[in-house]
């Protein structure tokens, strides 16, 4: 088969070549996901030079684990997971778990006994993003994401970032979907946290 | 429905759009509390922020990095790299 034509193959068919030990296939298959991977990796591991480990491990998961990948599920999610797998791995030999507590916290927001909130929640601007996103914020946002533990910063970038199903995200990590639910809700309220002394307006006392 | 119960599951679907009776019963709770509509706003306008830091494209250098570790590992017959993007200069 020519490069022209590997080129022109439908993902099924690379994987099946690929599979079958062409390397061609295998390349072309690298060159269809490494922006995709790299871009992931970066965004879970938040530093260049471990999304690039990051990378790597994955694409060599890949050639030695290809013949193992039995189509059930679709390739990417199956890439998504062994990317996944590599940031957790990563993480896990460096035992970062400051602020899981914190998160935990954020379960149960204090609510009075007919179930109100206690606190007034703060009225962010209205100002669209785009004309906000200065350098304070970004950096503020890059921040926040970097101290989410990697269990809910997973959860967050496939939902949030990545666009994934609560199925597939759930799949990906090898969590219940109920699981997944929950990290992601408790990592939307965190960020928002993160982010209220920039956006939100001074608070007004309301009669409840 | 009561404001912690709109807290637990209103992040199952930001933009209420599901005719579930949960997110039925979360759009009548929304029509009457402030502090819950702030909420699902901030929510929202939390996850447009974050979609809009750009994320880095793969660096050349990366990928040729990359090319040489599966190279190593025998992943492939011969060099494979991407294709520079032609400059106009011709070759002496």
């Amino acid at each position: 088969m020519s490069g022209g034509e590997i080129t022109k193959l439908a993902e099924v068919s690379l994987i099946a070549a690929a599979r079958g030990g062409d390397m061609r296939a295998f390349s072309e298959l690298v060159r269809r996901y490494e922006g995709t991977v790299y871009r992931y990796a970066f965004k879970l591991c938040r530093d260049r030079e471990k999304a690039e480990e990051t990378f790597q491990d994955t694409f060599i998961n890949v050639y030695r684990k290809l013949g193992s990948f039995d189509g059930r599920s679709r390739f990417s999610t199956w890439l998504y997971t062994i990317v996944t797998n590599n940031c957790l791995m990563r993480h896990r030999r460096r035992k970062i778990r400051e602020i899981e507590e914190s998160l935990e916290a954020l379960e149960s927001p204090e609510t009075s006994a007919d179930g109100k909130f206690t606190h007034e929640i703060a009225r962010w601007d209205e100002t669209p993003a785009d004309l906000i996103l200065d350098k304070e914020l970004r950096t503020q946002i890059e921040k926040a994401i970097g101290k989410l533990p990697p269990e809910y910063r997973i959860v967050f970038t496939l939902r949030d970032m990545e666009g994934k199903s609560t199925e597939e995200t759930s799949r990906i990590v090898g969590i219940s979907k109920e699981a997944a639910k929950s990290r992601l809700r408790r990592a939307r309220a965190f960020l928002r946290d993160q982010l209220t002394p920039y956006m939100a307006r001074p608070a007004r006392r309301q009669p409840r | 429905m009561k404001c912690s119960d709109v807290y637990l599951h209103i992040c199952d679907n930001l933009d209420q759009r599901l005719g579930t009776r949960r997110c039925r019963e979360i759009r009548l709770h929304l029509r009457v509390c402030r502090d819950c509509r702030a909420y699902l706003a901030s929510l929202k306008r939390t996850v447009i922020l974050y979609q809009s830091v750009p994320s880095p494209r793969l660096p050349r250098a990366a990928h040729d990095r990359l090319i040489r570790v599966l190279n190593a590992h025998g992943c492939f017959p011969e060099p494979a790299t991407r294709p520079r993007k032609r400059t106009g200069r011709k070759r002496t």
